[in-house]
């Protein structure tokens, strides 16, 4: 909750892929990184020389081939060239493929295979797109955004990153497009009350909502957070000032308070303002009333003077309001702010309320000023609900005073934890900054605990790279695993405990035992264990050319790319259901869990959201007793040849758009 | 197909869908969203006074306003729309002379015909695909044709000529319902036998012509004064659905999910017939593929697969790596299982803008099953297969070769079949389509480099598939990049002499 307050600290996060995950093409820049580390690192070193994907990744599997170079009659050199490839291909033999044997680790933990090798992480991730890093979205590159975080120069292309910085272009897109509705919409509402002969002012706020979201159009994007949430505070504390005020006030003066934000009656010209009677239920409605209105105003002034200017000037204006005669402006003392800022007792209690969190991209200082200032306010505005109206504060104190008197009034819903530095150098703070010690939570609850020594940075941020260690590794899914064992030779998985290479037969017992939760006995494993059905889906699409990766982000069990996540977006997502034709199953216990049609839309729709197909993969499993004589006589290999695979297309049909 | 409309975007090439897109932020298919979007009824209006002919489609949709914002344009707006919904829903319908019609209920008239009328309709369907008439479910015959009837109902040919309401339409109970509730039949309980019923009519049937026989049918009931009920009276349209929903299997009666479907078939505009029986199509089933045969024993159990050497193209590398079946779709039903209720197929249905007529139509668009929500679940994979199996084959069009296409291809499929989920009267159409992966080999295309890729490629599309995986000697690469550079393309050949006489050349070694 605290980050997403802050505004400058460089955001890195451990996002789950958002629909498709073709991150290395988009060539939007990286925009986090505050701008003195992204101009060290400019000095530092020139930018690596870029391998164009398709050679990063030219292979499918982690197989090599050699081929030959192509033979053009009337290039007669291209015959020498081909010849001569051939006969040193012949005389000195290249190492037969797959070349590389890499070595995993089996995890029983995480029923995974760890490649712990950093050569290896790259090649099962390049060629192939097997695998994932362990504390990355998919490509391992912890390390290199690491080092982006620390200030370095090689990381800022991480893939995490490139989703990110389109976050946020996104985010500042619909920004943008909020921006010119609400401009349209002004503009719209300008017209009307021209056209009307009414001055636009008291239309601002006849719809509340509205009139609230206006001071978002004119600030920057940054602040948009902190701003909107002071208006919502002051949205909230509407209700319990009202109800103080009802407490106190007589019934007519209390429904026209009621109706002072809805029904554009408000007191603006200096006849009604004069003619109103002077309680101080009276005053404090119009005091909601100019901070309602007042940024909006700011807008609205500024289109009057770009087009059209009333000749009549009645005082509709914050500014004129305020100078009117009589006013309360006259009234309230102003210099609020530094008389109780000088009082301490009340710091304290202040660390949690919705005024210092929401502000907390601001000063600290100030901060604190105005919670002080709050919190010896509340007081004099009780005091001038019931009647004391020459104590009333500054409109600033009003606003400042309210949220701690929301805090007294109803319990506090949001939690946000407030760090303070212990030496304000700043008005940003680091993200591994603790919780200033006497201001936080525990420490209030618990103030006899030791406080625990603030950790502060004392090492500029680029010397934590010469130190920095890869510290992800490289995790494959059983299926993955297998298939690079099995299928291609260029896995071993070694037992975590003896490092001795565990065989494939024993390899298949283990993952499939694993299938289970807890994993079963190796003698009632039965040919629809699930990672054996699984498995058969994984392997008939890689053997096609497909790179499956799982999906259960999609809320499939793997999504099919045509060439990796680097190049593509995936187009199906896969459901593998499997299946029990043979007859002989009659006799035989399996799965008889038939799958609801409203799973099916479910899944139908996540995947139409994110553009992509749905396939439903059924694999026929072969009877246990077809299948136990097939592992005897042929291993798995004969027994995966029994598996069929039947894919089936599953799209919505609408009937409007088909006729 | 329509559905081509939906794939272009999809087929698009990866470096245009990779830049942000809004639409994939919002998450939205265009087919979602233009659903879910309120119906604008200023547009309908418009409509609705230029001409009666409304076409749903041209119905435009607006957009929302979530809260008001207490302009005057946007109250002016709300007015109009709600002005317009008046207009339309205050609307008067009338029901003219020619759009209505009576009908009698007989439940009992066709119970006997049942031997014959298999075996004709067998023989029809075997040489024009007639659909099956299903005469005994015909419950409901018409007195007169009319506009809305037109399209329905069937005669019953070669009956005796004696025999009352010869030439008469008969409905299906689902047509007889759509038409009551469309406010275009009156259906009734007859108290008398057919022959009374229908013997006052006959002559004056005759003699002024089908057209105006409605009313020449009303013009003696009021001037001579005979008691209009004489002979039945009018069912409500409760009683109905009574007589004529029920459950499946019932003769002369239609389950609800299945009339459900039908009229939202019909008031969007499809053309839709009841099946002809689901074994007719079924006939020619191949032989079912032996699951214990016997396979040769591989030499290595538990792998690699792929053996150690040294390799030129990734061709033999992935063939070595095909290990499980993969389904290749054929012209002729291939799965040996048969269709089963529910997940058969129930209805035909075409698109409203074809040429069609009762009597006479073109191949079907669709092929559709009705299915309970609650009662079933997604398909098994015999039932779906078996589904698949009883509609033609139709694969993806020729001009969508190419690796362009690939999957537009993939995703329509080589048969599909709509399944229409009935959620107590929700219905939610799913297009199932069989698709064969295994017919798209990605790695032959994209890793063959040089030509020698190209003609590996070519060696297995002229049909030496397996055994193509060993070494070539330098002569016979010679010979085939001689091949090559003459100007014979990879995968279009075959028909030349020169491959095949390389062909058997590499054959003999």
């Amino acid at each position: 909750m605290a980050e997403t307050t802050t505004v400058t600290m460089p955001q890195i996060s451990e996002q789950p892929s958002q629909p498709g995950d073709a991150h290395a093409i988009s060539n939007t820049p990286v925009a986090a990184g505050t701008p003195a580390v992204t101009g060290q690192a400019a000095e530092q070193a020139p930018a690596p020389v870029r391998v164009p994907l398709n050679k990063l990744y030219a292979l499918p599997v982690p197989v090599r081939t050699f081929p030959l170079p192509s033979f053009y009659p009337s290039n007669p050199i291209s015959l020498f060239h081909l010849v001569y490839t051939w006969l040193t291909q012949v005389i000195f033999p290249p190492a037969p493929e797959p070349s590389v044997i890499h070595q995993g680790v089996w995890d029983p933990d995480t029923h995974s295979v760890h490649v712990e090798d950093s050569k290896s992480i790259r090649a099962l991730w390049e060629q192939g797109f097997f695998g994932k890093g362990s504390l990355s979205r998919s490509e391992p590159n912890w390390f290199k955004r690491e080092l982006s975080r620390r200030g370095a120069a090689q990381g800022s292309k991480v893939s995490e990153q490139y989703t990110e910085a389109r976050r946020e272009e996104r985010r500042l897109l619909k920004w943008e497009r909020a921006k010119v509705e609400l401009e349209a919409l002004e503009r719209q509402r300008q017209e009307e009350a021209q056209s009307n002969g009414v001055p636009p002012f008291p239309q601002e706020f006849a719809v509340n909502g509205t009139s609230e979201e206006a001071p978002c159009v004119v600030k920057k994007p940054k602040n948009v957070v902190v701003e909107d949430e002071e208006w919502k505070i002051i949205d909230q504390i509407q209700s319990p000032v009202k109800s103080l005020v009802e407490s106190a006030i007589k019934p007519p003066v209390e429904s026209a308070l009621d109706e002072v934000p809805r029904v554009a009656r408000a007191p603006v010209g200096p006849a009604e303002l004069l003619a109103l009677p002077n309680s101080s239920a009276e005053l404090i409605s119009e005091w909601q009333l100019v901070e309602h209105v007042e940024p909006v105003v700011e807008s609205t002034t500024d289109n009057l003077s770009n087009g059209h200017v009333e000749e009549s000037k009645s005082p509709v204006g914050p500014a004129e309001l305020l100078a009117l005669p009589n006013s309360s402006a006259d009234l309230a003392p102003k210099p609020v702010v530094a008389k109780h800022a000088s009082v301490p007792s009340s710091v304290e209690s202040d660390q949690s309320t919705p005024a210092a969190s929401s502000t907390q991209g601001q000063a600290n200082g100030l901060e604190d000023a105005k919670a002080v200032n709050g919190v010896l306010e509340t007081p004099a505005l009780v005091n001038g609900a019931n009647g004391h109206v020459p104590s009333l504060p500054s409109t600033n104190g009003v606003t400042e005073a309210r949220p701690i008197q929301h805090k007294e009034l109803t319990p506090m819903k949001r939690r946000k934890s407030v760090r303070f530095s212990p030496r304000v150098v700043s008005t940003t703070f680091q993200h591994f900054d603790p919780p200033s010690p006497s201001r936080s939570i525990v420490a209030a609850s618990r103030s006899t605990a030791p406080v625990p020594a603030p950790f502060v940075p004392t090492v500029p941020p680029s010397a934590h790279v010469g130190e920095l260690k890869d510290k992800e590794h490289f995790q494959l899914a059983p299926e993955e695993a297998f298939f690079l064992s099995f299928g291609l030779g260029a896995l071993t998985v070694v037992d975590p405990v003896t490092r001795a290479p565990i065989p494939t037969d024993q390899l298949l017992t283990l993952f499939r035992a694993h299938s289970y939760f807890p994993p079963r006995a190796v003698e009632i494993l039965r040919p629809d264990d699930p990672f054996l059905v699984q498995y058969a889906a994984y392997h008939h699409f890689r053997s096609l050319g497909w790179v499956p990766r799982h999906g259960i982000k999609f809320g499939v069990d793997f999504i099919l790319y045509q060439r990796g996540p680097v190049f593509d977006h995936s187009e199906f997502g896969v459901m593998v259901v499997p299946s029990f034709s043979d007859s002989l199953w009659k006799d035989h216990q399996h799965d008889t869990a038939k799958k609801s049609w409203s799973w099916l839309m479910g899944v139908n729709r996540v995947l139409a959201h994110v553009l992509k197909g749905l396939v439903l993969v059924y694999v026929d499993v072969p009877s246990p007793p077809v299948f136990d004589e097939l592992m005897r006589q042929g291993g798995i290999e004969a027994a995966l040849k029994k598996y069929a695979i039947r894919e089936v297309m599953v799209r919505r049909f609408s009937v409007n758009r088909n006729r | 197909m329509s559905l081509d409309d939906d794939d272009i975007p999809t087929a698009a090439p990866a470096a245009a869908t990779a830049s942000a897109d809004p639409g994939a932020e919002l998450g939205m298919t265009a087919d979602d969203a233009l659903e879910e979007q309120p119906q604008d009824f200023r547009n309908f209006t418009s409509q609705f006074r230029k001409s009666t002919h409304i076409s749903a489609q041209t119905i435009r949709r607006g957009e929302k306003d979530f809260e008001a914002h207490g302009t005057r344009l946007q109250d002016n707006a709300l007015e109009q729309s709600r002005q317009a919904m008046t207009e339309v829903l205050s609307y008067t319908r009338v029901h003219t002379q020619q759009n209505w019609t009576r009908a009698w209920y007989f439940p009992d008239w066709w119970t006997d015909y049942v031997e014959e009328e298999e075996d004709e309709e067998q023989k029809q369907s075997q040489t024009e695909k007639k659909p099956y008439a299903h005469v005994r479910d015909r419950v409901v015959v018409v007195e007169s044709s009319s506009v809305a009837s037109q399209n329905l109902g069937r005669a019953i040919t070669g009956q005796a000529k004696d025999r009352p309401a010869r030439g008469k339409d008969w409905l299906l109970p689902e047509e007889a319902l759509y038409l009551l509730e469309r406010g275009s039949l009156d259906l009734w309980w007859p108290t008398r036998g057919m022959e009374e019923v229908f013997s006052a009519e006959a002559p004056a049937a005759k003699g002024e012509g089908n057209d105006l026989l409605a009313e020449s049918d009303a013009a003696p009931v009021i001037t001579d004064e005979v008691d209009e009920y004489e002979m039945g009276f009018p069912l409500s349209v409760q009683a109905a659905y009574s007589l004529l929903i029920g459950n499946d299997g019932e003769r002369g009666k239609v389950s609800l999910q299945k009339f459900q479907v039908y009229s939202n078939l019909k008031r969007a505009g499809y053309n839709v017939l009841r099946n002809i029986n689901n074994h007719i199509l079924a006939l020619a089933i191949l032989p079912p593929h032996p699951l214990t045969t016997h396979l040769p024993l591989p030499p290595h159990p538990y792998g690699p697969l792929l053996q150690p050497g040294l390799y030129r193209s990734y061709n033999p590398i992935y063939r070595q790596l095909a290990l499980l079946p993969r389904h290749k779709p054929s012209a002729l039903p291939s799965s040996p299982w048969q269709p089963a209720d529910p997940f058969a197929v129930h209805y035909y249905v075409w698109k409203s803008s074809q040429k069609w007529s009762k009597t006479r139509q073109p191949p079907p668009d669709f092929f559709l099953a009705v299915v309970d929500a609650q009662q079933t679940a997604v398909p098994s994979l015999e039932e779906i297969a078996a589904l698949l199996d009883a509609t033609p084959a139709a694969p993806a069009r020729p001009e969508w070769a190419g690796p362009g296409r690939l999957y537009a291809r993939l995703k329509h499929g080589h048969r599909n079949v709509l399944v229409a989920v009935v959620d107590h009267g929700v219905i939610n159409y799913m297009r199932f389509a069989e698709g064969a992966f295994g017919e798209e080999e990605l790695f032959g295309r994209r890793y063959e480099k040089g030509s020698f890729g190209q003609l590996r490629a070519a060696h297995v599309a002229c049909g030496e598939a397996a055994d193509s995986d060993r070494e070539l000697t330098l002569f016979e690469i010679l010979m085939l990049h001689l091949a090559a550079t003459l100007g014979w393309d990879g995968r279009a050949g075959g028909r030349f002499g020169l491959v095949s006489y390389l062909d058997g050349a590499i054959r003999q070694q």
